[in-house]
């Protein structure tokens, strides 16, 4: 059965400057999740094959999905926070006119439509991105921000090696990671990741404050699932976070690709909707 | 909600109104009503006997092309009840005006031989009962895993560079030979790959290109497996890349193949032997994708079809 309407590139106003591709719900739950990307890559390949696994999913029946687009390898990080929230401000904020731009005219939403919940699965730096967003977010009273929970996989906000990273993900041929070339790789994120960085210091310093006496529980992860094998973020926990749920025999970029024969990381988000 | 209604709407804004397609739609239209129609005979000439030259002509015979394949994908999402028929909606009774047209026939017919175009003909004029038949229900889920496989295939691939590499077209004065050559410089390969968009040349842009279309097809082998038991669905999704597959398959076999080959001579500086044998392993599993995909081994079943119907035609 179909549950989901074709793929479509995010267009309209409110399209942020890199790609953004959603698939509608046929039956609208008013709940949404939404997909953030790690250091590169499309933004719905990174995931594979969560875009069709998900929707034979059934607590996701009446999901919108979304997976964000953004440039994970070069962008500095803030800048990429603050595009990111902008984007969560325009999703709840103008929801209908957003609707109206990437729907077709026959599966329009009527006006009182909103979303109720919007679950982030983040990967990689796509954990530190978000949580940036959603502090800042809670720092201006957004209303829309108790509305989100958060999933992260093999997050990178105890620190992470991005130089050894970026040949691994900067093509499809899986075999270039073993010609290092890291050195020759330039991003203002080698040093804003690095373990103890003073951006991810004072990430985890203004989320410790912010969630002071159980206040903001948006800021804490519903759930943090690491690699086996893990060579590139450093896997220690984070603030309030929940101890971390490994996945056996996973690496940094497998830990979040479900497949027919592979559901673990499915499984784990299920378990938070 | 209407699924197949609000499918329909969807496969025309992406293939139709969101491409040069519509303004081949009604470029042909008027010319095949109103003539001249030695224009029309004019404009889908045979390359080979007279050159395209005019920017006006290359832009109105590749949105001709984005047409076939808007005609492609809907004979494909007809032949699995992914919408309904098309052929009383406005772009089914434009459709059939331009593909029954004697010209435009022989464009996609011998010109450039693609098949689907030549399937969705017989539906509009409802004699595809048999195919419809032949075809058993397909989930939406996975019909959907190859709309957003041709997605990728469009915003990624589709006129860019590479492609029109292999299509013997020279881009800034580099042919698709300079970029095998660069990748029998493992440096000069990662530099070019770890390149910034603003600072790519037209080979870096090719060479990344190159990966990504590498990966569409191992997705593609991967997606058409996961069809074997619907031979003809199978052919068909196979059938939407047969320019690149089919028309000049060997062409881009030969080609892509050698361009992996060079990456056989790469020599790590620690000299492991695992990192050999995972370079070997992908060029081998690579090799043998591009050998399947154009070895026309999904050809038949749309083959016979369409065989069927011109016979009884």
């Amino acid at each position: 059965m179909q549950t989901h309407l074709a793929p479509r590139t995010l267009k309209g106003t409110q399209k942020p400057q890199k790609d953004v591709q959603v698939l509608f719900a046929a039956k609208p739950s008013g709940k949404a999740i939404l997909f953030i990307h790690g250091f590169t890559g499309d933004a719905i390949k990174t995931w594979s094959d969560f875009h069709l696994l998900l929707p034979e999913c059934s607590k996701c029946e009446g999901r919108d999905l979304f997976f964000y687009g953004y440039d994970g390898l070069r962008a500095e990080m803030n800048a990429s926070a603050s595009i990111f929230r902008g984007f969560l401000d325009g999703l709840f904020g103008n929801t209908l006119s957003f609707l109206r731009d990437n729907l077709p005219p026959s599966a329009q939403r009527p006006t009182e439509f909103e979303y109720s919940e919007l679950v982030i699965v983040a990967h990689s730096l796509g954990a530190v991105i978000t949580r940036r967003a959603l502090l800042d977010a809670t720092k201006k009273n957004s209303p829309w921000v108790v509305k989100t929970k958060l999933v992260l996989y093999a997050p990178a906000h105890k620190g992470a090696r991005v130089a050894e990273l970026a040949l691994e993900t900067a093509s499809s041929f899986t075999f270039l990671k073993l010609f290092g070339a890291g050195a020759r790789f330039a991003s203002p994120l080698i040093d804003q990741l690095k373990p103890n960085s003073t951006a991810l210091t004072q990430l985890l310093a203004e989320t410790l404050s912010a969630c002071q006496g159980g206040a903001n529980p948006h800021l804490v992860a519903r759930k943090v699932v690491i690699a086996e094998y893990e060579q590139i973020v450093e896997n220690e926990t984070f603030g309030g976070d929940p101890p971390p749920d490994p996945i056996p025999d996973t690496t940094h970029t497998t830990v979040c690709k479900p497949r027919k024969d592979f559901s673990h990381p499915l499984q784990h988000l299920e378990d938070c909707l | 909600m209407n699924l197949q209604v609000a499918n329909f709407e969807d496969l025309l804004q992406t293939y139709y109104h969101g491409t040069s397609a519509h303004t081949a739609a009604t470029h042909l239209r008027n010319l095949i009503v109103h003539g001249p129609h030695l224009q029309l005979e004019n404009l889908l000439r045979d390359f080979r006997q007279r050159a395209i030259v005019s920017d006006h002509e290359i832009k109105l015979r590749a949105a001709t092309d984005r047409l076939m394949t808007c005609y492609s994908i809907m004979e494909i999402a007809s032949l699995i009840g992914f919408i309904a028929d098309i052929h009383r909606t406005e772009f089914g009774a434009e459709a059939i005006i331009v593909l029954e047209d004697k010209q435009v026939r022989q464009y996609y017919e011998e010109f450039y031989p693609t098949k689907l175009p030549r399937l969705f003909r017989f539906r509009l004029t409802g004699k595809s009962y048999g195919l419809s038949r032949a075809a058993n229900p397909v989930t939406g889920g996975n019909f959907i895993a190859f709309l957003d496989l041709d997605r990728r295939f469009m915003e990624n691939l589709e006129d860019r560079y590479l492609l029109r590499m292999l299509d013997s077209f020279t881009i800034d004065g580099y042919w698709f030979s300079d970029v095998v050559e660069l990748i029998g410089t493992p440096e000069a390969f990662i530099d070019h790959l770890l390149r910034s968009s603003e600072d790519r040349d037209a080979r870096s842009c090719a060479l990344f290109e190159f990966s990504i279309f590498m990966q569409f097809c191992f997705d593609l082998k991967e997606l058409l497996e996961r069809f074997g038991s619907q031979p003809l669905l199978q052919s068909a999704m196979w059938n939407h890349y047969g320019y690149w597959f089919d028309i000049v398959g060997k062409q881009l076999n030969e080609q892509l193949g050698a361009a992996l080959a060079r990456f056989l001579q790469w020599e790590p500086r620690s000299g492991r032997k695992e990192v050999v044998d995972e370079v070997r392993t992908y060029v081998s599993e690579a090799q043998t994708a591009l050998k399947l995909l154009t070895s026309r081994a999904y050809s038949s079943p749309v083959d016979t079809v369409l065989k069927t119907m011109e016979d009884k035609a």
